[in-house]
């Protein structure tokens, strides 16, 4: 899962990114139930509070491991000789960027519909969708821009090995 | 992101018979960074710029240029 022990730092960093973005992507169901939650019945409710919890806990689990890895090899000094300045890391500030806009958007537009039709609804109903809006917005954005494989074969210049 | 800026880094990466793995090691980068620098589609920063000219002992311009 994690490759081997002398993997390239920045290259794990880059997976680093890619499961973190993963693991938001799967916090962003954990708010979606919590948000669905005050739309169903009271007993339907504590699945949904369940599937929150279990999504929230699977998102973390996701995250985790490579996150111990990541501190281990900053200890051993190994991260530090990363670039932080990769590509995939110009693609998730891209996506942070293309979230914030996303959610602006959605909450002007979401303003005048929660103070005219939601008047009712608790506030952590409009906390954890917009918290959903955000964080999705930033995953899909993420996958859909980092998604393409260069596919080009990474040793047609390298000597063959004996 | 930018159109502008092409570069020969695969030539040089030929003419050392080096890999875009290889060469990513050395400047600290990942493989996906050096593939899309190629192919135009990342602009890399001044510090990669030159690390990767000074790995292939030329003069940043040499690998990097405005068309």
């Amino acid at each position: 899962m994690f490759g081997n022990q002398q993997e390239n730092p920045a290259q794990f960093a880059d997976r680093l990114l890619k499961f973190t973005t993963l693991g938001i992507f799967i916090l962003s169901f954990s708010y979606a139930s919590g948000a669905a939650q005050f739309f169903v019945s009271a007993a339907a409710a504590e699945y949904f509070k369940v599937a929150k919890t279990v999504f929230a806990l699977l998102g973390a689990g996701v995250v985790l491991p490579f996150f111990i890895k990541f501190v281990r090899m900053k200890k051993t000094c190994r991260a530090s000789s990363a670039e932080l300045n990769g590509y995939i890391i110009e693609v998730y500030r891209k996506s942070c960027e293309y979230s914030f806009a996303v959610t602006l958007v959605f909450l002007i537009l979401f303003e005048p519909v929660a103070a005219n039709f939601l008047v009712n609804l608790p506030l952590a109903f409009f906390v954890y969708t917009t918290l959903m809006v955000m964080i999705l917005s930033l995953s899909i954005s993420f996958f859909l821009m980092s998604r393409d494989d260069d596919g080009e074969l990474d040793n047609e210049f390298e000597e063959p090995k004996e | 992101m930018s159109s502008e800026l092409s570069n020969r880094i695969r030539v040089y990466r030929a003419e050392h018979r080096l890999s875009q793995g290889a060469l990513a090691e050395i400047i600290g980068v990942s493989r996906k960074t050096i593939s899309t620098i190629e192919v135009g589609k990342f602009v890399p920063s001044t510090v990669i710029s030159l690390k990767i000219a000074r790995h292939f002992g030329v003069p940043v311009e040499d690998i990097f240029s405005l068309n």
